[in-house]
């Protein structure tokens, strides 16, 4: 049984076409067929104000009805629905913001691992910038999420100021604020596995704590495990698969699935009685 | 029926309580939540109000005035309409529109 785990030492066939599937996601957002969508809320962290967004943004659209005092049964509904049926595969396959970020990870600079707590800095984000600030003293705050958001920043605040320069119009910059948040995410993309994710944002922080309700599941098989390490090593995100496969911090990336006592599953699959899910 | 077959069902049960649930909140978000909305639009005065054509024409201003009115819009409308901030929260607790007759084609931040 040891030696079946370690047969499965190269990433699996799904885990090598991960790249692809983000690329393919990505043209979805991206609104290739211009509809503009923008009274629908997509399920990832893609800015509205981006002139090539095909759905509203779960976060934009949670701070602006918690400015306006409404609850928003559609943004909320979208996030749990997707939350419930996938966790933080939304993250690790699907979000754009994270597809760049996984493209900028890959250049071969000196990478930082950031420490387990920095995953709680997603909830105070929640909690502050997207319900509280807005809730308290509306959209117009400097402290409103969207007017930090670094999302916000690089696909719609600097392509709109590249715009205008381009066209010869007098250029508004973006506040300081921004351009200060949008610099330092951007170079912490360079020397760190998805800083934005890993410790700020707001909606994978929601994702990760259906990690362990959601329908497909990763499910750690102790039988299998002669704890060699080759599920821990890959990830780059802090998590130790073989004891806690569904743990918040997890992008389910599916690195660990090159060991084959990690798998991919469903919670209404037949489970055997030693696993961990 | 035995703990650890209890709680699995429970664990198996969990995911699908919050998939319908959630599905009812998108039903209940797209088909049935709405929100009054104030808005201001210009109305042009009709001229024997005003006195006849001529009678009264201040610059810029001729027999014009603004009303507010109140409109129905729906969850997936006022999404729209916060992707570029074309609704804010009054003091007394009311939403209202931003704008008057086109929309703002960029978000204020």
């Amino acid at each position: 049984m040891v030696s079946m785990a370690a047969e499965t030492d190269r990433p699996s066939k799904l885990v090598r076409l991960r790249a692809w599937v983000q690329a393919a996601f990505l043209l979805v957002w991206l609104d290739p067929l211009m509809l503009r969508l923008h009274n629908v809320c997509g399920p990832v962290f893609h800015c509205y104000s981006c002139p090539l967004a095909a759905f509203a943004c779960p976060v934009g659209v949670l701070a602006n009805f918690s400015a306006l005092h409404v609850f928003p049964f559609l943004a909320v509904g979208t996030i749990v629905l997707a939350g419930a049926l996938f966790g933080s595969i939304v993250c690790g396959w699907v979000c754009p913001f994270g597809f760049l970020q996984d493209l900028i990870g890959k250049l071969p600079t000196p990478k930082l691992r950031l420490p387990a707590w920095a995953g709680y800095g997603r909830y105070a984000v929640l909690g502050a910038f997207v319900l509280a600030v807005p809730f308290l003293f509306g959209e117009g705050h400097p402290l409103f999420f969207c007017r930090l958001c670094p999302a916000g920043g690089l696909e719609g605040a600097l392509p709109f100021t590249a715009r205008l320069a381009l066209s010869g119009q007098p250029i508004v910059w973006p506040s300081m604020a921004k351009i200060a948040i949008v610099a330092l995410v951007g170079a912490a993309m360079f020397f760190s596995w998805r800083p934005w994710c890993r410790a700020l944002c707001p909606l994978g922080g929601i994702y990760g704590l259906f990690n362990r309700l959601s329908l497909v599941r990763l499910r750690s098989r102790p039988d299998l495990c002669d704890g060699c390490g080759r599920c821990e090593r890959p990830c780059r995100y802090g998590v130790v698969p073989g004891r806690e496969p569904n743990d918040p911090a997890c992008i389910r990336c599916l690195d660990c699935t090159r060991c084959g006592a990690i798998r991919l599953g469903s919670v209404l699959g037949a489970s055997r009685g030693s696993e961990r899910s | 029926m035995n703990d650890t077959r209890r709680r699995r069902i429970v664990h198996a049960a969990m995911p699908v309580v919050l998939v319908l649930a959630a599905a009812g909140l998108v039903v209940y978000g797209a088909a049935f939540h709405s929100r009054q909305v104030l808005m201001d639009r210009e109305v042009r005065l009709p001229d024997a109000l005003m006195g006849g054509r001529g009678a009264f024409s201040p610059p810029g201003g001729f027999g014009r005035m603004v009303e507010s009115i109140i409109l129905e819009e729906s969850e997936p409308e006022l999404i729209r309409e916060v992707t570029f901030g074309g609704v804010t929260r009054l003091d007394t607790g009311e939403t209202k529109r931003t704008y008057t007759g086109q929309p703002p084609s960029l978000c204020p931040t």
